[in-house]
């Protein structure tokens, strides 16, 4: 059975990452859409990224890898990282508004927050 | 002279100055009377010393040429040009513009010297003449049109001069109308020549038409679309309406514009443009060529417009009826010709009436336009229109009246006065082309020393019928009498140029002939016919004497009054101007107005009220609904994002991509 296993140990390929990150983001989407607390939303749009940011280094890696040097093209990565920095930006930006949108109406709820209409 | 003779075209520019520093200075002071009768009259005398020298030029020196121009633009490979050319006709035009225009001019200080606007007046003079010029100096159908619409221009601007006068008003909107619709078939008739020869000369033109590059029905249609503008602005039957009631503009106007210029203008331009009109000789039907429509429109509008003038009361309608058939003699004699048939087959057509034609342009141009300066006098004088409130006048206006028996006698065909010679040669061109118009234009002629003489009579002769005290009639001074003096000496001499008698190189016809198409000209020395002499001396006296045994006898031997209630329906009908007026006022208010009114029915309701309201409306009904769907709530927005998404994707997936898109 041991030996087993390690001969049919499953090769790792981008799918499986893909996979993952389409789960991730189905959450997120979930999240999203589905949640009633602004910070949840906030929260839920970190795992849309981070899914996004999990797809950019997958590629990076399966897809042409040895293209620039032997350390393989690090644009994806690269990619990733700058998500990450806007990420950090955006959550920062996205909670103070959260702080000041509960400042003023006293709740948290965005059903609750619909005055952008007709 | 060398300077002269390279810069024909200054002829036309001085007046155009003259124009644009007046209405200039007006801008800037509406009372500057003397500074625009100053530039005035010296553009315009300029001018005519210009067109003496270029007129002595083509006597003495014919084979000089007198033309010019510059490329005004370019389209693909053809080049539209303003060019100019001097002939013998256009000189001669030249002068007589110059000429009537100068002393109209003169004659004005006096006649407009208590109205208002005379800077204005000026203005449009000047710039009437350089319109004139221009049409006249014209080598090519683009410039004679643009002269031609020019004339228009500047006849509207004073025909409505008396802004204060609504009927002046509507008639200034009423000639350039009918004249519009003349100048359209011009048009019509220029494109097609354009189109078919690819050029606008009248020399390429004439001799593409004669080598016969355009088909004949093509060319038929192309000369007869041509006469149209003619029609317009010589009057002629049925586009004559706009004259007469042009005369509500001030009368040396109507002596310049109505009388011996503008109108002149289509005379000239059939003249002009014979070599097309002599080779469209495939007929319209039957053996009806294009000239003969010419000649038939010439002879009806004589005959109406002299029928009309018998009745008219308005001194200035009597004479502008007058002009209008004078129109139609001069066309009618354009009309005149000799076919050449060759195998049993109309090969070409020899003009005969060309030369007497332009010959009874020249000297009707000096005696009417001296006629409605005297009716200027008159009306000056007595201040009303209307014949019944005038009558010896003599006594008041010996000048006057004497010019005004002078151009009375000439027009009538007075033996040796100018009229007499050139009405004689009309006579004598539709006799030898064995029209029978020829019998037409003799009862026309009838009618025309009738309805003068009539004229003459009960102006001047009698006993004053108004309500003026004599202290109240106030005879014309030197400004107004000098242009009727200058003006009686042509109306009596220049008929000497034309008679059967004049030296063979005095003689009009060596100086102005039709020289175009291969089969020759009809150069001949004008024939000396008994007939016609005949009939030309019966017709005068006849008319004449009517008219004094009506009018002019200390008792009348047949009274007017009695006369018109035993012809009543004619007399009704002449007074009545034919019913033409009607007639155009019928198609107007009933026609034209209830295509009207449909037409707007379509727009109002169809094309603003369903199409145009109808988008609007669809637009906010739908933007109504929709509204609601903006929930406020951002998460909403995002589920339909991500169903939409979902649905492309799904679409994408399960459709071939190629047959999505």
């Amino acid at each position: 059975m041991n030996g087993t296993l390690t001969q049919q140990m499953v090769h790792i390929s981008v799918q499986h990452y893909l996979v993952v990150a389409a789960i991730l983001f189905c959450i997120g989407l979930y999240g999203v859409t589905a949640s009633r607390n602004l910070i949840k939303v906030l929260m839920s749009i970190e795992l849309l990224l981070n899914a996004v940011n999990l797809n950019f280094i997958a590629f990076s890696k399966y897809i042409n890898p040895e293209a620039a040097g032997a350390g393989g093209a690090l644009t994806g990565q690269m990619v990733a990282i700058f998500v990450i920095t806007v990420a950090a930006a955006e959550a920062g930006v996205g909670l103070a508004i959260a702080l000041n949108v509960f400042k003023h109406f006293k709740t948290m709820d965005i059903d609750k927050l619909h005055l952008m209409k007709w | 002279m060398e300077l002269i003779s390279q810069n024909a075209w200054l002829v036309a520019l001085f007046p155009l100055l003259a124009a644009l520093f007046i209405f200039l200075g007006a801008a800037f002071n509406r009372e500057a009377n003397k500074m625009a009768i100053t530039l005035s009259l010296l553009g315009t005398g300029f001018s005519f010393v210009w067109a003496l020298a270029l007129l002595a030029l083509r006597l003495t020196q014919p084979e000089r040429l007198l033309s010019g121009g510059f490329r005004w633009l370019s389209v693909g490979t053809q080049n539209i040009e303003v060019s100019w050319a001097i002939d013998n006709l256009s000189s001669m035009m030249l002068v007589v513009v110059t000429f009537v225009s100068l002393l109209v001019q003169i004659y004005s200080t006096e006649y407009m010297a208590h109205d208002k606007g005379v800077p204005r007046y000026y203005g449009a003079l000047s710039l009437f003449t350089f319109s004139m010029l221009l049409l006249v100096l014209a080598d090519n159908l683009m410039v004679l049109y643009a002269g031609w619409e020019l004339v228009g221009v500047s006849s509207y601007l004073l025909i409505g001069f008396y802004t204060a006068k609504p009927e002046a008003g509507i008639a200034a909107k009423k000639a350039f109308i009918v004249n519009r619709i003349g100048d359209f078939g011009f048009l019509i008739g220029i494109m097609i020549l354009f189109y078919m020869t690819r050029s606008l000369g009248f020399v390429e033109v004439s001799e593409a038409v004669i080598a016969g590059k355009i088909p004949g029905v093509t060319l038929a249609i192309a000369a007869l679309l041509l006469f149209f503008g003619p029609m317009g602005k010589s009057a002629q039957f049925p586009l004559h309406v706009w004259l007469p009631d042009a005369m509500e503009g001030p009368t040396p106007v109507s002596a310049l514009i109505h009388a011996a210029t503008m109108v002149a203008a289509g005379v000239y331009m059939v003249a002009k443009l014979m070599p097309i009109f002599a080779a469209a000789t495939t007929p319209l039907f039957g053996n009806f060529l294009v000239l003969d429509f010419i000649a038939v429109i010439g002879g009806i509008t004589a005959i109406l417009a002299a029928a009309i003038a018998v009745t008219q009361m308005d001194i200035k309608r009597v004479l502008a009826y007058s002009t209008v058939s004078q129109l139609g003699f001069m066309m009618m004699a354009l009309g005149m010709y000799q076919p050449v048939i060759e195998n049993n087959v109309l090969v070409a057509v020899v003009p005969l009436g060309y030369t007497a034609g332009i010959f009874h342009l020249f000297t009707h141009a000096f005696f009417k336009a001296m006629l409605f300066l005297c009716s200027g006098a008159v009306i000056h004088a007595v201040h009303t229109n209307d014949m019944a409130q005038m009558g010896g006048l003599r006594k008041f206006l010996p000048v006057t009246a004497w010019t005004c028996l002078i151009g009375t006698a000439s027009i009538s065909g007075f033996p040796f006065l100018a009229g007499f010679w050139s009405k004689d040669e009309l006579l004598l061109s539709m006799w030898e082309a064995h029209s029978p118009l020829f019998w037409l234009a003799a009862i026309a002629a009838v009618l025309t020393a009738f309805y003068m003489f009539r004229l003459y009579f009960m102006t001047f002769a009698g006993e004053y019928r108004g309500s003026l005290t004599p202290a109240e009639i106030h005879a014309p001074g030197w400004a107004m009498r000098l242009p009727l003096i200058i003006l009686a000496v042509p109306s009596v001499l220049a008929g000497f140029l034309g008679t059967p008698f004049t030296p063979e190189n005095w003689h009009f016809q060596h100086f102005i002939h039709y020289s175009g198409g291969q089969h020759g000209s009809a150069a001949h020395h004008a024939g000396f016919n008994m007939v016609v002499l005949g009939v030309s001396l019966t017709v005068f006296f006849v008319g004449a004497g009517l008219a004094w045994a009506m009018y002019g006898a200390a008792k009348p031997m047949i009274d007017p009054k009695a006369l018109a209630t035993k012809l009543k329906p004619l007399h009704a009908a002449s007074f009545n101007r034919f019913y033409i007026d009607d007639a155009y006022d019928f198609i107007v208010r009933v026609l034209v107005m209830s295509v009207a009114k449909i037409a707007y029915f379509i727009d109002k309701y169809i094309l603003d009220g369903m199409l145009v309201n109808g988008l609007g409306l669809f637009t906010i009904a739908g933007s109504e609904t929709l509204r609601y769907s903006q929930s406020g709530r951002i998460q909403h927005y995002l589920l339909f994002v991500i169903m939409m998404l979902v649905a492309l994707i799904l679409l994408f997936f399960w459709a071939p991509l190629g047959q999505v898109i």
